[in-house]
């Protein structure tokens, strides 16, 4: 059986899918790495992507992220599901344990990245529907602001405070313990 | 141009953010703005954002007996609940009496006139406005069988949402001599009882306002000087180490059970009742409890007598009693989100404090009124107990 499965990968990873930015760039991506994008997962179950699948909320600058991002988990979650099937001995936990240290390398590199293509990037993970990049991104963003005072936060995220002065005394009387 | 890829953000997106904050940096993310504070408090977002003590449920006195109120925590301009009928989505709320809370559920008794086959013990959870009573078990009377003895049973819940979703009651059975023979416990995922036999040690007595706190998937209770443990399985009975300055403790006060920074605690009066003293149990396993605290009383209740108006309108300050203060104060919780202390004292009207274990200071938070009771509620809105199947034990 898993012989046969990982035949079937090696012809599903041939099938190559273009995918074509907001500013017309097209990009050609394997299945597999494509895949990652639920969106584009069940565009391709319904065999619509043939001449290419348009992302117009995508620009390249992003997408090309994006597929950064796919193209290293999809080779990871293939690297998993070979594994999975193979003898569980020391030798493949080990492999097992570098790869997914070197994954968590290449996550903490890719987040490197300033604010504005961090919110880009979250976007584009949502309106893709790519669990773990959108999982990334997220906590990235919830990592800076964690411990941070609303001023503070205010500042890193450009926020306009438009609360009066009695609505702010208000909410630090109502969690006073969450402001000393 | 980051504000623009700010403003791009969905609500649901900085929701999916907010959701991974620790309550403390969420709750200071209220302030950011008007859209992030109505975000955090919004009825559909409440449920995915972590939550904090809101208030306390406490019985108040009134002329035919006393009724269940909420008083939430800071006189917050929008309580969870509403204040004077919390239980009204409950059919026979006026009599509704709470038995206990755990993390945003209540353990009630069933209102009357349900029919016979429910047990005594219906659970709610208020943020939901939903509850369930529970089956009858072989062992237990019904509902109609108004029997005195079993008014003062022993009868505790078990739920922690971080561990699992289901929640568990658990009513200790005594024997003749009034010792603890064994707990029947109910399960919400078999949703069946179960009797198990006490393993602890023989003497072991509880009584219906023994402290007891449940975490860690286990059910404490303390007795003088030592703290058993049961668990949700009745399977594990522990006794856990005993303090070690036995002799500094009190006779007639049994102590209280806490969470502090995720540990159990325990905290008493030493034998003069001058100090507080606060224990952690870092570790079953180390036999040791370790002293955290050790407070003066009169820090603790320095603050409280309030000033008085005499009948010429002038402020006058009330004189403290002989009696000692220790005899007028009662320990509530312990913040589960920072080291606050929460606790009342007074002599005719209960007022709120909290004592900063970081910073050694008490202040007044609110005065109560008159409170038999007080339960700490912190709102857990990621369940409705009419969910699902539990809708069929409800027999209206």
């Amino acid at each position: 059986m898993a012989s046969a499965g990982s035949g079937d990968e090696k012809a599903a990873a041939a099938a190559m899918i273009t995918l074509i930015s907001s500013d017309n760039e097209k990009f050609e991506v394997t299945e597999a790495t494509a895949t990652l994008s639920q969106t584009i997962r069940h565009m391709i179950e319904d065999g619509c992507t043939d001449g290419g699948v348009p992302l117009p909320n995508v620009t390249s600058k992003i997408l090309a992220r994006v597929i950064e991002y796919c193209k290293k988990h999809a080779t990871a979650a293939a690297g998993e599901e070979g594994s999975s099937s193979s003898f569980s001995d020391a030798a493949f936990l080990e492999v097992d344990r570098a790869f997914l240290e070197e994954l968590e390398e290449f996550d903490d590199a890719f987040l490197e990245v300033d604010r504005a293509t961090l919110f880009d990037l979250i976007l584009a993970a949502n309106y893709l529907d790519i669990k773990g990049l959108l999982n990334l991104t997220c906590q990235k963003v919830a990592d800076s602001v964690k411990g941070k005072t609303p001023e503070q936060i205010r500042e890193m995220y450009n926020i306009v405070n438009d609360l009066t002065p009695e609505e702010e005394a208000e909410i630090r009387r109502e969690t006073q313990w969450a402001f000393e | 141009m980051a504000s623009a890829a700010a403003a791009g953000l969905t609500d649901d997106l900085i929701v999916d953010i907010l959701s991974r904050l620790p309550v403390k940096s969420l709750c200071q993310c209220k302030c950011v703005s008007p859209h992030w504070r109505d975000l955090i408090s919004h009825p559909d977002h409440r449920r995915r954002l972590p939550q904090t003590l809101a208030g306390f449920f406490g019985r108040v006195r009134t002329n035919d007996g006393g009724v269940w109120r909420f008083t939430s925590l800071f006189d917050a301009r929008q309580p969870p609940l509403a204040c004077d009928a919390p239980f009204s989505f409950m059919a026979g709320d006026e009599d509704v009496a709470v038995l206990d809370a755990c993390n945003g559920l209540m353990l009630c008794r069933t209102p009357k006139g349900l029919t016979h086959h429910v047990s005594r013990y219906a659970v709610c959870n208020p943020a939901t406005k939903s509850w369930v009573a529970l089956p009858a078990s072989s062992n237990q009377g019904g509902n109609d069988d108004e029997d005195e003895d079993n008014e003062s049973a022993v009868v505790r819940l078990g739920f922690d949402p971080a561990v699992s979703q289901d929640f568990y009651v658990f009513v200790f059975v005594k024997d003749d001599a009034k010792i603890v023979a064994g707990v029947e416990i109910y399960s919400s995922k078999t949703e069946a009882w179960s009797y198990k036999e006490s393993r602890w040690n023989s003497a072991t007595d509880l009584f219906e306002d023994s402290p007891s706190i449940f975490l860690n998937g286990l059910l404490h209770f303390t007795i003088h000087y030592h703290v058993v443990s049961v668990d949700v399985e009745g399977e594990s009975w522990l006794l856990l180490p005993a303090l070690e300055d036995v002799d500094d403790l009190t006779v007639y006060d049994p102590g209280f059970l806490g969470q502090y920074q995720g540990h159990l605690c325990y905290m008493n009066l030493c034998a003069d009742e001058t100090h507080l003293s606060i224990w952690v149990l870092e570790d079953y396993h180390a036999n040791e409890w370790v002293l955290k605290h050790r407070i003066t009383i009169q820090e603790l209740t320095e603050n409280i007598c309030p000033p008085k108006i005499n009948y010429f309108g002038q402020v006058t300050i009330q004189q403290l009693p002989e009696i000692p203060e220790a005899k007028y104060f009662r320990l509530i919780t312990v913040h589960p989100d920072c080291n606050w202390i929460l606790y009342v004292c007074g002599r005719e009207e209960d007022t709120l404090m909290a004592y900063d274990m970081d910073k050694n200071e008490a202040r007044v938070i609110q005065n109560l009124g008159s409170c038999t009771v007080l339960l700490p509620y912190v709102p857990f809105y990621a369940k409705s107990l009419t969910d699902g199947h539990w809708l069929s034990h409800i027999a209206l």
